[in-house]
């Protein structure tokens, strides 16, 4: 029973662990908004939608232009409702909507909504650095000095662990302190059957 | 013949009588019929709020079946309320779940709206006063005149997100079930200040064509004809038609395509180019359809154009001479 218990609580803890996190941002026309090590700009817009107060032939789109960038990334250009930029790893940005919905009298102040998701969020929000400190990244978990660190090299890992680097991670640590409790618990607990039997 | 001055006397006191009566008769009447009318119109205004707050608490505690009787109870109170304002049987009221059931409340328009400029007000409330100006509209009255003894359906809702408007729709549909025809009002959530009132739209719904103008002589002259709702349009509107379809053609075309995003920005920013032309145009060319010229967009619209593409396609500088 406790087994199956278990392994129910085990599947239930997969999603929440690979939780992810959206966030929804407004960028009105014209401005630049940052968000994270991202820069959004919206800078121009088309807007063919047929007004709410009168009838049209057809309903019309709205295309609006977008610049995002990153210390590596510039990339700009003309996204519809729905579109999903996903060159800026590890988010995706969505345009959701272009508000407000036009009427036939008036030119809109435009406002762009965005919403950015992360797949894999880490509930503290810490950046690598915040967690590692200055000059060390984090790679699987484990902070390393970012002088160290080679992208290309598979064995990055296990050469790092075998070289004695100081595993600061706190996930690897809780780890480490479960297992040796219950080695001691263990060795408690055969002890303590051994007593019992020499008696 | 002497007339001595009691009896004079006595007929200008009877005289004064009369006319004390007849103006008591006239304007206490009068009174009475506004103050009856205020007293109906704020009771219908509190009813029909009511059911929309209940219908707001059922929502939000997902209680579907009281929900569901709420959303019905407002069908029937509409149904009772707008022929009293607007003076004529009306046969269905169009109500639907997230449509135009239940109204949100001003405050929660603003939150899911932060950018509008205009202020937004609660609609239930203000619906027979809405229903009473619709009434008073040239539209309305000739629309009713030509369709009260049809199948009537009338359809509000809610268009505070764009401009703070109150959409309403009177939809009638001919004995055969082949013909609908239409009108739209749109008021101001908050003043109940008509917009842009005069339209009407015929749908053949045996094949789903469907026609609709803006312009007055148009409209008076469908109205007036026999048919169900047959518009025929003028010939500047016809060829001003036309260029439009061809325009919404290309630019429809245009969005069928994948949307170009690489770096250099080139091919994307051509692209873009090409919408926003194509836009602009369909724009300019809805403005002109909608007879009502002088508005802040218009003049937007086509300042944009110029400083972007230059001056307009010969083509439609030759429609617009047309119109002038």
């Amino acid at each position: 029973m406790k087994t199956r218990l278990l392994i129910i609580f085990a599947i239930a803890m997969i999603p929440m662990m690979s939780e992810s996190y959206a966030e929804e941002i407004k960028i009105p026309f014209g401005e630049t908004i940052s968000y994270k090590n991202l820069k959004l700009y919206f800078y121009d817009i088309g807007d063919s939608r047929c007004p709410s107060d009168v009838t049209c032939i057809w309903e019309g789109k709205v295309l609006a232009m977008i610049r995002v960038s990153n210390d590596t990334h510039d990339i700009g250009g003309p996204q519809n409702i729905g579109f999903v930029q996903k060159s800026f790893e590890p988010y995706s940005i969505r345009l959701k909507n272009v508000e407000p919905y036009p009427i036939s009298t008036e030119k809109p102040d435009y406002v762009a909504v965005l919403e950015i998701t992360k797949p894999e969020s880490r509930p503290d929000e810490f950046t690598d650095e915040q967690i590692c400190g200055e000059g060390n990244i984090m790679v699987n978990g484990i902070c390393v000095p970012s002088d160290n660190f080679r992208v290309d090299d598979p064995t990055f890992f296990r050469q790092n662990l075998q070289t004695g680097e100081t595993i600061s991670n706190p996930e690897v640590i809780i780890i480490i302190e479960i297992f040796g409790a219950i080695l001691i618990v263990s060795f408690i607990v055969i002890y303590a059957i051994k007593k019992r039997r020499k008696k | 013949m002497k007339i001595d001055s009691p009896t004079v006397s006595a007929v200008v006191a009877v005289g004064v009588l009369c006319v004390f009566a007849v103006i008591f008769a006239v304007f206490g009447n009068i009174t009475h019929d506004l103050s009856s009318n205020n007293i109906q119109e704020k009771t219908d205004a509190e009813t029909l709020s009511e059911i929309n707050q209940l219908g707001l608490l059922y929502q939000k505690n997902k209680d579907v079946e009281k929900f569901e009787k709420q959303m019905k109870l407002m069908q029937e109170e509409q149904k009772v309320v707008t022929p009293r304002y607007l003076g004529i049987n009306i046969s269905e009221i169009y109500i639907k779940e997230k449509w135009n059931f239940p109204f949100m409340e001003p405050s929660d328009v603003v939150i899911h709206n932060p950018e509008l400029i205009k202020p937004v007000c609660k609609i239930p409330e203000n619906i027979p006063y809405h229903l009473q100006n619709i009434r008073q509209s040239e539209m309305f009255q000739i629309f009713a005149e030509k369709y009260s003894q049809h199948h009537i359906m009338i359809d509000i809702s809610d268009e505070r997100y764009a401009g703070g408007l109150i959409h309403y729709t009177i939809i009638t549909t001919s004995e055969n079930e082949s013909f609908t025809a239409s009108t739209n009002f749109h008021l101001d959530s908050c003043t109940g200040e008509m917009k842009w009132s005069n339209n009407l739209s015929c749908k053949d719904t045996r094949n789903d064509e469907h026609m609709y103008t803006a312009i007055k002589s148009e409209i008076y002259s469908s109205l007036e004809n026999k048919e169900f709702c047959n518009i025929k349009l003028e010939s500047w509107h016809q060829d001003l038609r036309i260029y439009q379809i061809k325009i919404s053609d290309e630019l429809h075309k245009l969005t069928q395509e994948k949307v170009p995003i690489n770096s250099d920005g080139n091919q994307s920013h051509r692209y873009f180019l090409d919408f926003k032309k194509l836009g602009l145009l369909l724009d300019i060319t809805r403005h002109y359809e909608s007879s009502v010229l002088d508005t802040e967009k218009l003049q937007e619209d086509l300042k944009e154009y110029d400083r972007i593409f230059g001056s307009l396609p010969d083509e439609l500088l030759e429609l617009l001479e047309q119109i002038k």
